[in-house]
C-alpha cells in the first residue's frame, strides 16, 4: 500500500528526516512519534505529496482512496469562510476524476457526522469549539471510506466522549475496508495496537 | 413613470443591453465569490486597466479591440495569478504594478493618436446602450461557457477556494483550477468591458460578492445570492439610469454600492433592536 525508502524532507537546504524507510500494508497501523519539530508533520506532508522529497523515494499504490486529518492549525485560515460543517465533511468524498456528488456520498458524509455527534451542521467552522473542529475534520476524512489514512495528532483537543468515538470508528473502518492507518500522536494512553512505532 | 420605463424596455437597444448586462453580471458576480474569498479580488480591476490599455492601442492600430485585447489579458491574467502564487512579489503589489503601468500605457498611446474618442471613451465607461447583436451574441456565447464551468467544477472550485492544501491532498490539479479562474476572470472583463467600462467592470465582480457575504453563511448559498444581487442591482441601475438620465454603467454600481449600504444598514438595526 505505502512503501517509504530512504527518505529524506526537509525544507530549504534544512534536513528535518533523513533516510527514513518503512511499509504499510492494508489493514496496518503504524505511529509516528517524537518530539516537536522532528518531523511527524513534514512526513505526512511528503507522503501527500505537499512537501518536496529531498532524496529517496515514497511509492503508493495507484488508485487508492487517501484521506488526511491535518493538525487544527492548517485550517485556522478557514474559520471564517464562508461554508456550512455539511458542505466541509462532504468535500471528503471528493476524488480525482469525480464531479458530482451522488446520494452514497451525501449518506457517508451524513452518517460519519451523525457518528462524530456533530449537529449543528448549517454552523461554520469558526463558531465551533476546538473539539467540535476536531470532529468535524475527523468525520471529514473517515466518510471517505479510504484505503489509507493519514492522521496528524488526531485526538489533540477531544474530550473523552469524542476518543471513544474516534477509536471505535477507526476500528470499524478497519474491520470493513481494510485501511491502512499511519498516525501522528503524543497519546501513550492509546486503545490500539500498532503494528510498529516510528520514532523521529 | 413606470409606463414609460415599461415602454423603454420594448425597445430592442434595450433589450439587447438587459440580455447581454444580466449575463455578464451573473458571470461576474459567481466569479467574484471566489475571488474575494481567495483575496484575489484586486486582480478584476488590474485586468481591467490591462484590457484598456489593449483596446487603445489597438483603436491607435486600427485594429479590432476584442481580438486585440483578449489574448493579452488572458495571458495578463496567467501572470498576475503566476507572480501571486509563487509569492516573489505580493499579490496586490504585482497587480498595481503591472495595471497601474498598463493604464499609463493606454493613456500615452492614446494621446499620441486620436485623442480621447468615443471610442476610447466607450472602453472606460462602457456603451451599455449601444450594443449590437454581435455584442449579444457573443456575451450569451461567452457567458454560457463560463457558467458551464462553474457547474462543471463547482466542488472542485469550492474545495480549491476552501485550502488548496488540502485539495493537493485529495489529488485535484490545483494549478489547473487555479488557471480556470484566471481565464474565466480575463473572459468576464472582456465581455464587461463593453457594457460596463474598464473603470467600473471590477464592481460587478465585488459588489454582489460583498452583499452576498453578509446575508448567507454557506458556499452555495453565498453563490445563489451573488447571482440575485447582482440581477436585482442591474435592474435596478438601468431603471435609475433611465429616470435621472444618468450614465447606465456607473448607476449599475451606485446601486450595487446602494443594496450593500441597505444590508449593512439593516442587519446592524437588527442587531440593535434583538439587544
Amino acid at each position: 500500500m505505502l512503501c517509504v525508502n530512504n527518505l529524506s524532507l526537509g525544507y530549504s537546504g534544512h534536513i528535518i528526516i533523513e533516510e527514513l524507510s518503512f511499509e504499510l500494508a492494508s489493514g496496518g497501523l503504524i505511529f509516528v512519534t517524537g518530539a516537536n519539530g522532528s518531523g511527524k508533520s513534514t512526513l505526512l506532508r511528503g507522503i501527500l505529496g505537499l512537501t518536496k522529497i529531498l532524496l529517496g523515494e515514497i511509492k503508493i499504490n495507484k488508485g487508492i482512496k487517501i484521506a488526511y486529518v491535518p493538525q487544527a492549525e492548517a485550517e485556522r485560515t478557514e474559520y471564517n469562510f464562508p461554508a456550512s460543517i455539511r458542505e466541509i465533511v462532504l468535500m471528503g468524498r471528493q476524488r480525482p476524476f469525480k464531479l458530482f456528488y451522488n446520494s452514497r456520498d451525501v449518506q457517508a458524509a451524513s452518517y460519519a457526522m451523525t457518528r462524530f455527534e456533530i449537529n449543528n451542521l448549517d454552523a461554520q467552522l469558526g463558531q465551533l469549539s476546538g473539539g467540535q473542529m476536531r470532529r468535524v475534520l475527523l468525520a471529514r476524512a473517515f466518510c471517505a471510506e479510504p484505503d489509507l489514512l493519514l492522521l496528524d495528532e488526531p485526538c489533540a483537543g477531544l474530550d473523552a466522549s469524542g476518543r471513544e468515538i474516534f477509536y471505535d470508528y477507526l476500528n470499524d473502518l478497519r474491520l470493513k475496508y481494510n485501511t491502512a492507518v499511519l498516525m501522528v500522536t503524543h497519546d501513550d494512553n492509546l486503545n490500539l495496537k500498532p503494528d510498529k512505532i516510528i520514532n523521529l | 413613470m413606470l409606463n414609460n420605463f415599461f415602454e423603454f424596455l420594448n425597445y430592442d437597444f434595450v433589450q439587447r443591453a438587459f440580455i447581454a448586462g444580466s449575463l455578464v453580471a451573473v458571470c461576474a458576480a459567481v466569479l467574484g465569490v471566489i475571488l474575494i474569498l481567495k483575496r484575489y479580488a484586486l486582480i478584476g480591476h488590474g485586468l481591467s486597466e490591462i484590457a484598456f490599455a489593449s483596446c487603445s492601442a489597438a483603436n491607435a492600430l486600427n485594429l479590432p479591440p476584442l481580438i486585440f485585447a483578449a489574448p493579452v489579458v488572458i495571458f495578463a491574467a496567467f501572470l498576475i495569478l503566476f507572480i501571486s502564487i509563487k509569492r516573489r512579489v505580493g499579490g496586490d503589489i504585482a497587480i498595481a504594478a503591472v495595471s497601474s503601468c498598463a493604464l499609463a500605457l493606454g493613456v500615452i498611446i492614446t494621446s499620441l493618436s486620436s485623442g480621447f474618442n468615443s471610442s476610447v471613451y466607450g472602453y472606460m465607461f462602457g456603451s451599455i446602450l449601444a450594443l449590437d447583436n454581435q455584442d449579444v451574441i457573443l456575451a450569451i456565447a461567452l457567458s454560457g461557457f463560463i457558467i458551464l464551468i462553474f457547474i462543471i467544477f463547482y466542488n472542485r472550485l469550492f474545495i480549491i477556494t476552501y485550502n488548496e492544501e488540502y485539495a493537493r491532498s485529495l489529488g485535484l490539479n490545483v494549478n489547473f483550477y487555479q488557471g480556470l479562474i484566471a481565464l474565466t476572470t480575463a473572459l468576464v472583463i472582456l465581455t464587461g468591458m463593453r457594457i460596463m467600462g474598464a473603470l467600473l467592470i471590477s464592481s460587478l465582480i465585488i459588489f454582489p460578492a460583498l452583499t452576498a457575504r453578509k446575508l448567507a453563511s454557506s458556499f452555495r448559498a453565498i453563490i445563489l445570492i451573488a447571482a440575485l444581487v447582482a440581477l436585482i442591482s442591474f435592474a435596478a441601475g438601468i431603471f435609475i439610469s433611465f429616470i435621472y438620465n444618468l450614465p447606465a454603467g456607473a448607476s449599475i454600481v451606485i446601486a450595487n454600492a446602494g443594496l450593500f449600504m441597505i444590508i449593512i444598514i439593516f442587519k446592524n438595526l437588527l442587531k440593535v433592536i434583538c439587544i
